[in-house]
């Protein structure tokens, strides 16, 4: 018998299980724990992984089913943590299962929202892009009619350089309709879910919720709700979040009810956030926050999060005093740079409309040099963003200073068309200057003009 | 982070305030040098617990009582900066002091107007030897004081259980009875840690994460503890 030491959890050092897959898991340390049960370190025959071990009481067979359904799901998908397998032993009154580690580079929500200089690399472009792939993996689980119901900064993790995302605790997600207990946190649950109304059960119209709150901290760095009627609380406690969550929410900047804007001077944190978030965003978190209080059918869904998340993405422009990243409106105005209160100095703007059918979106790319076009630009409607891959670059003339073009990085060619009616070539590796009225056709029956502003 | 707009989240104080038993029957079998290290053990869980919650800042102090009570640490320290100084055991078992003394650091002020529940954490071995119904009384006049999350931990058999369970106030908790260090250590990481979680985010369901905790110890890991014994 191999010899264990403590590890401060339930399972010790050196404890071998084994898998519902006859793979044989040997537990190194205990990494964490939380409400439902300790993450523990484990040695496997495909290297090390994670495991997740419940709490007894929450070891229960109804649990072991949605592990067993949760399992039988996996695809594969690189933005989560999936359960891969489940390990049990009949002397233990618990189970558990067995996932990959996160990797180092992707850090907690808490972090960012504390400012931790550990996230300091984090930038609005960074941030937006995080938004996007939160957005787009919890659409992945909801268009397969699985709901997350535990939605908190607690279970997403995110890479401050890039903004990729990885979405753990995923053993709380059920198929849609079906129950599994957990109720979560006051902060993140849809107010229905709060107040218990009969019949309610958190679902995809819930996670809806809890999205754009989870959306709102990590843009705003606040609370929707957390204005001047939080300050009047002493306590914040059950009672408390039931009335500021539940039975009377009201949104800090609900454009009629504005008894619950925030304080300045004490709440200065989302007055300087909000400030200079654009207006495709504010709206769609206006109307969650306010028709879809009482209307979940009234909530953001994950698609217009993805639109406007998107188009906020690609009219990110750094300021030319400061250098500091700017979130501007999509075809809208300069702004005053959030840092040092300048006008923003828009550049050119592409103006792209995508797909071939009678849908056709049309996206606005602002032109900075070092701005990339990607394969979502030319799709309809994209599966998923990927940053990986650009196909196009704004670069800069190799010798005529000023002057810029647009690099094709794809594998296919483009065609400019010239307001003379003259065309040309544009092969992969070749650039096209940029000049206000350019025609471009990108391939895919996508095309783009490039606008002044 | 001079690259994104804003600051830190705003967030409230969460006061935590140990109550330790420092009488001299602490002081039998080494049990008042395995609170010293249960506690040290526990800071860097509740470090990681002030972090997972961004709303809360956490502060701790901690009262200690024997022949009667006095503040081992009295200024509310952030938990970054936290470090523990041992206690000694000696004399008698006076909570009652003890209650008195907090009940003091739990009114406004010197609370501050607004904050998330206090959290008191009891730790005792014995029976109290002065009016502790009183003391309690008058925590419980504390508009703070009868809002904090309370938790109870009763070492070996002796410990009082009647008097934890009046200390909790909460019909569906149970104080946390230890017998030995490895319980003692996996007691205290749990009392600090998720009476912070609690205080800091209160769920729907009310204190329910503090009842039935003695299963989130280690007590299940197979094969018996040398330690077993004080």
């Amino acid at each position: 018998m191999s010899s264990t030491q403590g590890t401060g959890g339930m399972l010790d050092a050196g404890t071998r299980l084994t898998t519902e897959r006859d793979e044989q898991v040997t537990v190194k340390s205990l990494l964490g724990f939380g409400g439902q049960g300790e993450v523990y370190e484990v040695d496997t025959p495909g290297g090390p992984a994670a495991l997740k071990w419940y709490f007894p009481q929450l070891a229960d067979v109804h649990r072991w089913r949605i592990l067993e359904a949760l399992v039988d799901r996996a695809w594969g998908d690189d933005r989560f943590l999936w359960p891969r397998t489940i390990v049990a032993d009949p002397s233990r009154e618990s189970f558990g299962y067995v996932m990959d580690l996160r990797p180092e580079r992707f850090h907690d929500l808490p972090a960012l929202l504390r400012r931790d200089k550990a996230v300091a690399a984090a930038t609005p472009r960074s941030l937006i892009t995080t938004a996007l792939n939160t957005v787009e993996a919890y659409k992945t689980l909801h268009e397969q009619g699985i709901a997350y119901r535990d939605i908190s900064w607690g279970n997403v993790f995110f890479d401050p350089d890039n903004g990729d995302v990885l979405v753990c605790d995923n053993d709380n997600a059920v198929v849609e309709g079906e129950s599994a207990g957990i109720e979560g946190t006051m902060n993140f649950m849809a107010p229905e879910l709060v107040r218990r109304d009969q019949g309610v059960k958190p679902g995809i119209q819930t996670d809806l919720h809890s999205l754009a709150v989870l959306l709102f901290y990590l843009l705003m760095n606040h609370h929707p709700f957390d204005g001047a009627l939080e300050l009047r609380i002493h306590c914040l406690d059950e009672k408390a979040q039931r009335k500021l969550y539940g039975t009377e929410p009201v949104f800090v900047y609900d454009p009629v009810r504005t008894a619950n804007r925030p304080v300045p001077g004490e709440q200065d944190t989302v007055i300087a956030t909000w400030g200079v978030l654009p207006q495709v965003l504010r709206d769609l978190f206006i109307k969650t926050f306010t028709e879809g209080l009482t209307r979940p059918g009234e909530r953001a869904r994950e698609s217009e999060w993805r639109d406007a998340l998107s188009a906020v993405r690609d009219a990110i422009v750094p300021c030319a005093t400061c250098g500091k990243e700017n979130m501007t409106q999509p075809d809208g105005a300069a702004p005053a740079c959030w840092k040092c209160r300048r006008p923003v100095d828009l550049p050119m703007r592409l103006e792209l409309t995508a797909g071939k059918g009678k849908r056709r979106p049309q996206r606005h790319i602002r032109l900075n040099r070092g701005a990339e076009l990607y394969p979502h630009h030319l799709h309809e409607d994209p599966e998923r963003h990927d940053f990986g891959t650009p196909i196009g670059e704004v670069t800069p003339h190799p010798t005529t200073p000023g002057r810029f073009g647009l690099t094709n990085r794809s594998t296919w060619s483009w065609r400019v068309r010239r307001a003379d009616g003259s065309q040309l070539e544009v092969p992969p590796g070749r650039t096209a200057a940029l000049r206000p009225g350019l025609l471009l056709e990108l391939g895919d029956g996508a095309e783009a003009v490039v606008r002044e502003r | 982070m001079s690259d994104i707009p804003g600051g830190p989240m705003a967030s409230r104080p969460l006061h935590f305030i140990w109550l330790l038993d420092c009488s001299g029957s602490m002081g039998i079998n080494g049990k008042i040098t395995q609170l010293n290290y249960a506690i040290r053990e526990a800071i860097p869980e509740m470090r990681k617990a002030a972090d997972d919650n961004p709303g809360a800042e956490l502060l701790v102090r901690a009262v200690t009582f024997s022949s009667g009570a006095s503040w081992h640490l009295a200024a509310p320290t952030a938990i970054q900066d936290f470090t523990w100084e041992d206690v000694y055991a000696h004399s008698t078992t006076d909570l009652g002091a003890a209650l008195r003394l907090t009940s003091e650091a739990l009114k406004t002020p010197p609370m501050p107007g607004r904050a998330l529940r206090p959290v008191l954490a009891l730790v005792s071995d014995g029976l109290p030897t002065d009016d502790w119904r009183s003391g309690l009384r008058d925590i419980d006049a504390t508009p703070w004081g009868k809002r904090a999350v309370r938790v109870a931990i009763g070492i070996g058999e002796d410990a009082d259980r009647e008097m934890l369970k009046e200390f909790l106030a909460n019909p569906e908790q149970e104080p946390l009875r230890v017998k030995n260090p490895k319980q003692l250590v996996a007691a205290i990481r749990w009392a600090s840690t998720v009476a912070v979680a609690t205080a800091s985010t209160p769920a729907v369901e009310g204190d329910k994460q503090l009842a039935t905790p003695m299963d989130r110890t280690p007590t299940i890991t197979a094969g018996a503890s040398d330690d077993d014994v004080w």
